[in-house]
C-alpha cells in the first residue's frame, strides 16, 4: 500500500493537477451545484406546502 | 419487532421517524462524503496510467453504483406495494425515482468529463456509458408516467409496474450491450474478486460511497416527506 | 381468435396503414442516398430496424382504445370472462394481419437492396419474431396510456425495446454475412413467445386497473 499523503505543495498545484485540473474540479463543482440545487429545490417544495396548509 | 416495522406501514409513524433522523443523517452524509472526497482529491497517490485524472473515481463510481441500486430499492419498493399494498410505498418509489434521476445524471455527466482525457473523447457508444443512459431516459419515463395521471391510485401501480418490469430489463439490457461493444474498462472494485486497485486509492473510494450513499439517503428522506405532503394535500 | 381477426380485418386503416408506411419508408430511403453507392447496403439494415421500431409503435398505437372506450373490456370483466385471453388474441390478430405481411414486405426489400443473398426462410422468420417482440411491448405502451396520447406510452416502454433492436442487429450481421445465424433465430424465437406470453399478461392487469 502506497502512502496517503499530501499529494501537493502549493494551491495552483492544487488546482491544475497537472493537466487535468479543470476536468476533475468541475467535475466536483458542478455535481456540489446540482446536489444543493436539489436539496434546495425540495425545502423550497416543503415550505410552501407547509404554508398551503 | 413490531415497533421496528411500523414505520413501514403507518405512513404518520414514518414521518415521525424521518424528521427525527433527518438531521443527523444529513450530517453524517456530508461529513463522510467530504472526507472522502477531500481525501481522494488530495491525498490518494497519482495514477501511474491516468495522471490526475483518476481522481474523478471518487465521484464517478459512488454515482455509478448507487444509480442502479436506487432503480433495485425502487424495485424492491414496487414489489411490496403490489404485492402487500404497503401504504407508503409509492411515495418510497417516486422519491427513489426523482433522486436516482439525478444520480444517473451525474454518472454520465462524470463520466463523460473523465473521458475526455483518458479516451479522448466525452461520449462513446460503448456498453457501460449506454446502459446507462438507457437507465436515465427509465428513470424520466417513470415520473413522466407518474405525473400523467390524475387518480393516484392509477399512478400508484403503474408506476410501481413499470419499474417492476424495468428492473428484470437492467440485466438483459447490460448483458445484450455488453455483447454489442465495450470499451470500458472492466470495475475497479468487486465484492467477489481482488480489487485491482491499491488500497491506498481503495480507502477514500470506500469512504466516499459510504458517504455518499447516507447522503443521498438523506435527500430521499427530504424527498419522500415532500411527496408524503404532497399526496396528503392533493 | 377468427372474431379478432375479422375486426381488425374491418378496420383497414389500422392494418394496412402501418404496412404502407413501412413500404414507403423503404422506397424512400434509397432516394435520399447516391443509387450506386456501398451505403445503401450498409445503412439497410439500420433503416429497416428503426422501420420496424416505428412501425410497431403506429400499428400499437390504440390497439386496446375501441374495445376501453365502447366497453367491451368492462362487460368482459363483468361477465367473468378472461380479459389476458382477449388480448392475446387481439395480438395474435395483429401478429397476422401486420407483423406477417411486413415481415414478408421487409425480406423482399432487403433481398431487392442486397443485404440478403440467401437463407430467405431464416430471415422471414427472424423479421417476423422481432416484430412480435417489438408488437407485444408496445401493446404494453399503448395500455398504459390507454386515453393519454401515444407518446406517453412508447417512452415509457422504449427502453425495454433495446435488447431486441441489438439482438436483431446481430442477426442481420449474421444474415447478410452469410454466417449461420440459426442460434440467433432460435434465441429470437424463443425471445418472441416469452416476450409476448408476459406482456400479454401485463397489457391485461393494466387495462384491468384502467376500468377499476
Amino acid at each position: 500500500m502506497e502512502k496517503i499523503i499530501l499529494q501537493f505543495h502549493t494551491l495552483e498545484e492544487a488546482l491544475l493537477m497537472g493537466d487535468h485540473g479543470i476536468y476533475v474540479w468541475s467535475t466536483y463543482i458542478i455535481t456540489g451545484l446540482v446536489f444543493s440545487i436539489f436539496s434546495i429545490t425540495f425545502s423550497w417544495k416543503l415550505r410552501n406546502l407547509k404554508e398551503d396548509e | 419487532m413490531k415497533n421496528l416495522l411500523l414505520p413501514l406501514i403507518s405512513v404518520k409513524e414514518y414521518l415521525n421517524l424521518n424528521k427525527m433522523i433527518y438531521p443527523y443523517v444529513l450530517f453524517l452524509g456530508i461529513f463522510f462524503m467530504l472526507l472522502g472526497w477531500i481525501v481522494g482529491l488530495l491525498f490518494a497517490p497519482i495514477d501511474a496510467v491516468q495522471g490526475h485524472s483518476y481522481r474523478i473515481i471518487y465521484l464517478h463510481v459512488p454515482m455509478a453504483i448507487y444509480s442502479q441500486l436506487i432503480y433495485w430499492f425502487m424495485a424492491i419498493w414496487s414489489f411490496s406495494f403490489l404485492i402487500w399494498k404497503i401504504k407508503i410505498a409509492p411515495s418510497m418509489i417516486l422519491s427513489a425515482a426523482y433522486i436516482g434521476c439525478m444520480v444517473t445524471f451525474l454518472a454520465l455527466l462524470s463520466g463523460s468529463v473523465w473521458g475526455i482525457p483518458t479516451w479522448g473523447t466525452w461520449w462513446q457508444w460503448d456498453a457501460r456509458i449506454t446502459s446507462t443512459f438507457i437507465l436515465f431516459i427509465m428513470y424520466l419515463a417513470l415520473l413522466t408516467v407518474n405525473n400523467s395521471f390524475q387518480n393516484t391510485n392509477t399512478a400508484d401501480q403503474i408506476t410501481a409496474w413499470i419499474a417492476l418490469v424495468g428492473v428484470i430489463n437492467i440485466p438483459i439490457i447490460k448483458k445484450s450491450v455488453d455483447w454489442w461493444s465495450t470499451l470500458h474498462q472492466p470495475a475497479s472494485i468487486s465484492l467477489t474478486t481482488e480489487s485491482s486497485i491499491d488500497l491506498s486509492m481503495l480507502i477514500p473510494l470506500l469512504i466516499s460511497i459510504i458517504g455518499v450513499g447516507i447522503f443521498l439517503f438523506s435527500l430521499g428522506l427530504k424527498v419522500s416527506r415532500w411527496v408524503i405532503y404532497r399526496r396528503e394535500s392533493d | 381468435m377468427i372474431t379478432e381477426l375479422f375486426k381488425l380485418f374491418q378496420r383497414t386503416r389500422d392494418w394496412l396503414g402501418p404496412i404502407l408506411i413501412f413500404t414507403m419508408i423503404m422506397i424512400a430511403f434509397p432516394l435520399s442516398l447516391n443509387i450506386y453507392s456501398a451505403d445503401l447496403i450498409s445503412s439497410f439494415e439500420s433503416v429497416l430496424v428503426i422501420s420496424l421500431l416505428m412501425i410497431a409503435f403506429i400499428s400499437c398505437d390504440g390497439i386496446f382504445n375501441e374495445d376501453f372506450l365502447d366497453g367491451s373490456f368492462e362487460m368482459l370483466i363483468s361477465e367473468g370472462g378472461s380479459l389476458f385471453q382477449a388480448v392475446f388474441e387481439k395480438l395474435c390478430a395483429s401478429f397476422v394481419l401486420i407483423s406477417f405481411p411486413i415481415a414478408l414486405a421487409g425480406l423482399l426489400f432487403s433481398i431487392a437492396n442486397g443485404a440478403i443473398n440467401q437463407n430467405y426462410m431464416i430471415a422471414l422468420l427472424g423479421i417476423f419474431f422481432v416484430n412480435i417482440i417489438l408488437n407485444s411491448i408496445f401493446a404494453f405502451g399503448s395500455a398504459i396510456s390507454l386515453n393519454k396520447g401515444a407518446i406517453l406510452g412508447v417512452i415509457s416502454v422504449l427502453p425495454f425495446s433495446m435488447p431486441a433492436i441489438i439482438l436483431f442487429g446481430r442477426f442481420l450481421d449474421s444474415i447478410s454475412s452469410n454466417i449461420s445465424s440459426i442460434n440467433l433465430l432460435q434465441l429470437l424465437g424463443g425471445t418472441s413467445i416469452i416476450t409476448f406470453l408476459i406482456f400479454s399478461w401485463l397489457c391485461s392487469r393494466i387495462i384491468k386497473l384502467h376500468i377499476e
